[in-house]
C-alpha cells in the first residue's frame, strides 16, 4: 500500500506547507537532531509530562514519545479543515439536542430509534432537561486521517472526556525552545492561547443565576487516573481549582466546594470523569468519585457540566456512520469532511461481507476506545484473524468493519534515521453559548513501528507538534 | 376506595454522621386509577423537590450537621379504583421504547431467556393475556420467601434460587419482557395487605408492561407476587427501569457508622370505624440501598 | 483554596518534621546510650524514646527485648506503625502528590528524591554507613524542605498551611521530649554528671547546645534548659517559637474571621509569652507541659474543624 506523504511527493517534490520543515532537515546534521531529541527527552521528564504520572512506583512513569519534527499543514488547508469540524460538532450537538427533546431524527426513520434509546451511552437522565447555553458538547476532540492531499475522513468523534490537549500544547512549547531558528523563519500559528480560549467557553455556558463571575472548578478522578497530569495542567494554567468529587457537595439545589474560607458555590464543572461515576445516587451507586446528589441540581439547572451526561451516544461507533445523515438532517448541507465507509456487523448483509473480507478490513468494537479490541486486517496473522472472527460471530452487534484506509505519513525520527510514519490528528473544538472555536491544528500521532497504523499512545503511538502555517 | 398511608423510615447510626443525602421518592402521584387526597412528607431537614429523570415527584434530602439519626414520615390518604384499565403515557417524558434498556438488576441469563421464549405462543394469541401467563409462570417457578435475596440481587440471580421478594418477582418480569421485546418498567408503591394479602408486604414493588394491540395503548399493571394487576389496594409511588430508579429512599452519607434501620408501614382502608392498623410491617435490619461513603 | 489542598499541606509539613524529629531521638538516644549510665540498664534510654512515643506495646508484641539494634531499625525503617523515618517519609510524599498545582516543581523534586532515596535504604545500608549518618542524612533532607518551601513557595495560605503542620509537629516534639526528661531525670541528684550529660544531650538533640552556652554562659541547669525550650522566643524550637509561628500563620489565614482555633492559639502563646520560669517551676514544669501538649492537641483538631476536610 502505498501511503500519501504529506511532505514529499512521488517525483521528490516538497510540499509548500513544510518547505521550512526541510531546509531544516537538509541543514542540520543528524548528530545535532540526535541531541536534540535527547534534550527534548529530558525536558518532558522534567516538565513531569507522563504516562502515568506519579504512579505507585516512580520508576515506571512512562514518557509518550515526542518526535522532533513537525508536522505542517497549509493555511488553506486547516481552513477547509476547521470548517468541516465546525460543522461537524454543530450536527452532532443539534443530534444530542433533539434525541433528548423531540427526537425527530428517531420519528423520520433516519436512525433506528432502538440504537439510541437503548444505547447504554443514551442516558434517560437527560430527557427533557435544558442545559446552560443550549450547548451538549463544550470540548469535542475529532480524529482526522488523510488519504490524499485534498482528502481528509472523520475516523471518530470523542464527545465525552477527549484528553490530549495538554500534549498539543507542550508540544509546541518544547519545540519552540529547542528551534527557535525554526519559528523565526516559518510563520507557524501560535496555539498557546487554548486555555484562555477554553476557560472563556466554560464561562460562557454558566447557569443564569451565576452572574458574570462564574465559579468554574474542573473535576478530576484523582492522582491514579492516567490523564492527571493533564488535568492539573489545565487548572493550573485557566486558573481554576482542580477538585476531587470528595471536595464539592451538594445543599439547598447547589453544589458547593469545601475551602478554608468555608463552603464556595461552583456554577461550572469541566468534569473529566465519566457518567457513570458522576452521581452515585443516579448512576453506579458504587462510585466514590463523585458528588452525590449532583443530577438533582444538574436537572433543575443549578450547575452547568462541561460536557453534558449522555454525550458519549453521539460518538459511539454504531451511531458515527449516521453522522453524515445528521448534517443533512439538522443543517440542510452537505457534509465536508468523510466519513469513512462503515459497515455495521448487526446487519446480516455486512456481516457476511466483512468476515469474507476480514484480511482488508479494520474491525473495532462499537464501544471501546484507546485502540484495543481492534483487528487491523492486514497487518494480522491468519490466526489473530481467525481469532477476531470467532469473537465477531459471538457478537455480531459488537463490532463494526471499515476498509483499511492508507494513512498519510510524515517524516519522523526513528532508529534507522528519518523515515515516513502514519499521523492521524485530534484537533480541539470549543463550543461556547455563541460561537465555536479551535486553536489551529491539533494533536498529531504517529505510529513509531514502520507500516503500523495504530497511533495510539497505549500501543507504542507517539505525538508530534502540529503547525498550521500563516498566509 | 380510600386508603390511609402512615410510611415510617428511622435510620440509626452508633457513631454520627457528618453529612447525609438522600434521594426521596416519597410522593404518590395523582394517576388513573389514584388519586391522592392529602399527603405531607417530613424530614429532619429542608427538602427540596426535583422531577426525577423518569418525571417521579422525588426530593432531596441533605443533613449537613453531625446526626445519629434521619427520620422520615410520609402520611396521606389516597382513593384507589378497581378497573380493567390501561394507564396512558400521556405527559409522560420517554417513549415506551426507553423501557427495553437493559440495565443489571434486570439481566437475564440463558436460563431465563429460554424460559421466557417458552411464552411467545402465549403472547401471539394477544400481549395482555400472554403476559398474565407469563405472570403466573414467573410466580410459579419462584416463591415468596424474604431473606433468600437482597436489594442488588438482579432478575436472573432470583430466578436461579426460585425464590425472593416481590421486588424480584418484578425485575423477573421485566427481565422477561425485555426478551420477548416487549418495554416494561418498575413500580415502588404501598399495598394494603387486609385487602389483598396473600403475600406480600406493606411497602410493594410490582411491574407494568406496554400494551399496543386492539386500539388500546397503555402501561398494564402486573403484581406478579400476588398473581393480580395493581388494583384498588395498590398505591402507586415512583417508576423506573428498575429498583435503583423508583426505589423509595437511595442515599449516601460521611462517617455514620454502625446503621440500623426501622421501617413502619401501615395503610389501611379509611372508614368510620377508629381507625386500626390493618398492615404493619416493621423491620430492623441493614439498610441495603444506604451505603457508607 | 481546597479544604483538601490545606489538609494535604498541613500533613505534609507534620510528617516531614516528625521524620525530623525521630531522626534527632533516635541520634540523642544513640548518643545517650554510648554514656555510662548510672543506675539504669543499657537498654534505658531505648526503653525512654519507645516510652515517649508511647509505642512500647506495639514495639514487645513484634520485636520482644528492646535492643539497640531493634529499636533503630523499628523506628527508622518499620512502616507498620506511625513513627518509623520511613512512614513519615511516604505519608509526606504522598500528602505531596495531591498537591502537583500548589507546590513548587523544587520542592516537589526534593521531596521526591528523599523519598527515592529512603526507598534505597535497608537494614544492611542502615548498619554499613552507620545509623547517625542516616539521621543527619534526614536531618539536612528535612533542613532542605524547609529552606525550598521558604524560597520557592508563594507565601501565601499554601506557605502557612505547610508551617502550620511544621510547628505543630514540632511544638508537640519539644513538649513530649522534655516532660519525658523531667520525668526520668526527676529521681536523680541535680547535680550528678548523668543529669549533665542527659541534659546536655536532650540540647544537642535540638540543636541547642551552642545557643545555650550562648545565652546563658554558665554550666548545664535543668530550669534553664526548660526555660530554653519552653519560653524562649529566639530558640527555634521552643515552645514559645512554635506558638508564636502557629499564630501568626492562623492570623493571616483566619483573614479577620472569628476562628475557634486562632483563639486558642492566641491564648497559648500568651501563656508562653508572659510567664516566668520561676512561676512555671513553682507549679511543676511537668504539669505545665501536659498542659500544653493538651492545649496543642486541641488546637491540631480545632484546625481540622475550622480549615481542613476534618467534619
Amino acid at each position: 500500500m502505498d501511503a500519501f506523504d504529506e511532505m514529499r511527493g512521488p517525483n521528490g517534490t516538497v510540499a509548500e506547507a513544510y518547505q521550512a520543515v526541510a531546509e531544516w532537515l537538509y541543514a542540520t546534521p543528524s548528530r545535532l537532531l540526535d541531541e536534540k531529541r535527547r534534550e527534548a527527552e529530558i525536558l518532558f521528564r522534567r516538565i513531569g509530562i507522563t504516562f502515568n504520572v506519579y504512579g505507585e512506583d516512580a520508576g515506571t512513569e512512562r514518557l509518550i514519545p515526542f518526535d522532533i519534527i513537525p508536522r505542517s499543514l497549509a493555511p488553506w488547508e486547516w481552513t477547509k479543515l476547521s470548517r468541516g469540524l465546525e460543522q461537524r460538532v454543530r450536527a452532532l450537538d443539534a443530534f444530542l439536542a433533539d434525541i433528548y427533546h423531540e427526537q425527530e431524527i428517531l420519528k423520520a426513520g433516519k436512525i433506528p430509534s432502538h440504537k439510541v434509546l437503548g444505547n447504554v451511552l443514551y442516558r434517560p437522565e437527560m430527557q427533557g432537561i435544558e442545559v446552560p447555553g443550549g450547548v451538549y458538547v463544550q470540548i469535542a476532540g475529532i480524529d482526522v486521517v488523510r488519504t490524499e492531499p485534498d482528502r481528509f475522513f472523520v475516523l471518530e468523534d470523542n464527545l465525552r472526556t477527549p484528553s490530549g490537549v495538554s500534549y498539543m500544547l507542550e508540544d509546541r512549547a518544547v519545540m519552540m525552545r529547542l528551534f527557535p531558528d525554526l519559528f523565526a523563519k516559518a510563520k507557524v500559528a501560535p496555539i498557546d492561547h487554548y486555555p484562555h480560549e477554553l476557560l472563556r467557553t466554560l464561562r460562557s455556558v454558566c447557569p443564569a443565576h451565576a452572574g458574570a463571575d462564574p465559579v468554574v472548578v474542573l473535576l478530576t478522578p484523582g492522582p491514579y487516573n492516567s490523564a492527571y497530569f493533564e488535568h492539573a495542567f489545565l487548572a493550573e494554567r485557566m486558573g481554576i481549582e482542580l477538585v476531587e468529587g470528595q471536595d464539592l457537595f451538594v445543599q439547598d439545589d447547589a453544589v458547593f466546594m469545601r475551602t478554608t474560607l468555608g463552603p464556595r458555590r461552583v456554577d461550572v464543572i469541566y468534569r473529566r470523569l465519566d457518567d457513570e461515576f458522576i452521581d452515585p445516587l443516579a448512576f453506579n451507586p458504587d462510585s466514590s468519585l463523585g458528588v452525590p446528589g449532583l443530577l438533582s441540581v444538574y436537572r433543575k439547572g443549578g450547575v452547568t457540566l462541561a460536557n453534558a451526561i449522555g454525550t458519549g451516544v453521539a460518538d459511539d461507533k454504531s451511531i458515527y456512520p449516521y453522522v453524515p445523515d445528521m448534517i443533512r438532517f439538522y443543517l440542510g448541507e452537505d457534509p465536508l469532511l468523510e466519513n469513512v465507509p462503515t459497515w455495521l456487523l448487526e446487519r446480516p448483509e455486512d456481516l457476511a461481507y466483512a468476515l469474507d473480507h476480514l484480511p482488508e478490513l479494520v474491525v473495532k468494537e462499537t464501544q471501546g476506545s484507546g485502540g484495543y479490541g481492534m483487528l487491523v486486517g492486514p497487518k494480522s496473522s491468519k490466526q489473530e484473524i481467525e481469532d477476531f472472527r470467532q469473537k465477531i460471530k459471538a457478537n455480531p452487534e459488537g463490532y463494526i468493519a471499515q476498509p483499511t484506509l492508507a494513512l498519510s505519513t510524515c517524516p519522523t525520527f526513528t532508529d534507522e534515521g528519518i523515515a515516513p510514519r502514519h499521523v492521524d490528528l485530534r484537533p480541539f473544538i470549543l463550543h461556547g453559548k455563541n460561537s465555536i472555536s479551535m486553536v489551529p491544528g491539533g494533536l498529531t500521532r504517529v505510529a513509531l513501528r514502520q507500516g503500523s497504523l495504530v497511533v495510539n499512545s497505549s500501543q507504542g503511538g507517539g505525538t508530534k507538534d502540529t503547525w498550521v502555517l500563516e498566509e | 376506595m380510600r386508603l390511609n398511608i402512615h410510611h415510617e423510615t428511622i435510620y440509626h447510626y452508633a457513631a454520627p454522621a457528618s453529612y447525609s443525602i438522600q434521594y426521596l421518592r416519597l410522593t404518590p402521584p395523582s394517576v388513573p386509577g389514584q388519586r391522592v387526597l392529602s399527603w405531607k412528607l417530613s424530614a429532619p431537614a429542608t427538602l427540596k423537590p426535583w422531577m426525577d429523570t423518569f418525571g417521579n415527584q422525588a426530593h432531596v434530602l441533605v443533613i449537613d450537621q453531625p446526626h445519629e439519626e434521619i427520620r422520615l414520615l410520609a402520611t396521606g390518604e389516597v382513593e384507589s379504583d378497581e378497573g380493567e384499565f390501561l394507564i396512558s403515557r400521556e405527559g409522560e417524558i420517554h417513549p415506551p421504547a426507553l423501557f427495553l434498556r437493559p440495565t443489571r438488576l434486570t439481566e437475564a441469563s440463558a436460563n431465563l431467556s429460554e424460559f421466557a421464549s417458552a411464552l411467545r405462543p402465549a403472547l401471539s394469541k394477544g400481549r395482555r393475556k400472554g403476559l398474565g401467563d407469563l405472570m403466573h409462570a414467573i410466580r410459579d417457578a419462584v416463591s415468596y420467601q424474604p431473606g433468600i435475596t437482597d436489594a442488588a440481587t438482579s432478575a436472573f440471580e432470583a430466578f436461579d434460587h426460585k425464590a425472593g421478594v416481590c421486588q424480584d418477582h418484578a425485575h423477573i418480569f421485566i427481565a422477561c419482557c425485555k426478551i420477548l421485546g416487549i418495554p416494561a418498567r418498575y413500580v415502588s408503591g404501598y399495598l394494603c395487605t387486609a385487602k389483598l394479602g396473600e403475600e406480600g408486604m406493606a411497602s410493594h414493588a410490582w411491574a407494568e408492561a406496554w400494551i399496543d394491540e386492539d386500539g388500546a395503548k397503555g402501561w398494564a399493571t402486573f403484581d406478579v407476587a400476588n398473581r393480580t394487576q395493581a388494583g384498588e389496594a395498590h398505591v402507586r409511588l415512583a417508576h423506573g427501569l428498575d429498583y435503583l430508579d423508583a426505589c423509595p429512599v437511595r442515599g449516601i452519607r460521611k462517617g455514620g457508622r454502625g446503621e440500623a434501620l426501622d421501617v413502619s408501614v401501615h395503610v389501611g382502608e379509611s372508614s368510620h370505624e377508629p381507625k386500626r392498623p390493618t398492615a404493619r410491617e416493621s423491620a430492623r435490619k441493614r439498610a441495603s440501598e444506604q451505603s457508607q461513603q | 483554596m481546597l479544604s483538601r489542598t490545606a489538609e494535604n499541606l498541613y500533613w505534609t509539613g507534620r510528617y516531614m518534621e516528625r521524620a525530623e524529629n525521630l531522626a534527632r531521638l533516635l541520634d540523642v538516644s544513640f548518643r545517650a546510650a554510648l554514656l555510662p549510665a548510672a543506675d539504669a540498664g543499657p537498654a534505658a534510654d531505648w526503653q525512654a524514646a519507645l516510652d515517649m512515643l508511647g509505642i512500647t506495646e506495639i514495639y514487645k508484641t513484634k520485636y520482644g527485648n528492646v535492643t539497640q539494634d531493634s529499636v533503630i531499625v523499628f523506628l527508622t525503617l518499620d512502616t507498620s506503625h506511625p513513627f518509623s523515618i520511613k512512614f513519615c517519609i511516604d505519608q509526606a510524599r504522598e500528602n505531596a502528590r495531591a498537591l502537583r498545582a500548589t507546590l513548587s516543581a523544587e520542592l516537589w523534586e526534593s521531596l521526591n528524591i528523599t523519598w527515592l532515596e529512603m526507598n534505597n535504604i535497608t537494614r544492611q545500608i542502615l548498619a554499613s554507613r552507620g545509623p547517625r549518618t542516616i539521621f543527619d542524612w534526614v536531618k539536612e533532607r528535612s533542613h532542605l524542605f524547609r529552606g525550598v518551601a521558604y524560597s520557592t513557595l508563594l507565601h501565601n495560605d499554601a506557605f502557612h498551611f505547610l508551617r502550620l503542620g511544621t510547628h505543630l509537629e514540632r511544638a508537640d516534639n519539644t513538649a513530649r521530649l522534655l516532660a519525658a526528661k523531667e520525668r526520668s531525670l526527676a529521681s536523680l541528684p541535680p547535680k550528678s554528671g548523668t543529669v549533665y550529660y542527659q541534659w546536655g544531650a536532650v540540647l544537642r538533640s535540638v540543636s541547642a547546645f551552642r545557643a545555650y552556652t550562648l545565652i546563658y554562659r554558665d554550666v548545664i541547669d535543668p530550669v534553664r534548659v526548660a526555660e530554653l525550650l519552653i519560653l524562649k522566643a529566639e530558640m527555634p524550637r521552643s515552645l514559645r517559637f512554635c506558638l508564636d509561628q502557629i499564630a501568626a500563620s492562623l492570623d493571616t489565614l483566619a483573614m479577620g474571621r472569628d476562628l475557634e482555633c486562632r483563639r486558642i492559639a492566641m491564648e497559648t502563646q500568651s501563656r508562653l509569652t508572659y510567664s516566668r520560669i520561676e512561676h512555671v517551676e513553682s507549679q511543676g514544669i511537668d504539669a505545665f507541659l501536659t498542659d500544653t501538649l493538651g492545649r496543642v492537641n486541641m488546637l491540631g483538631i480545632q484546625i481540622g474543624r475550622d480549615f481542613l476536610m476534618t467534619v
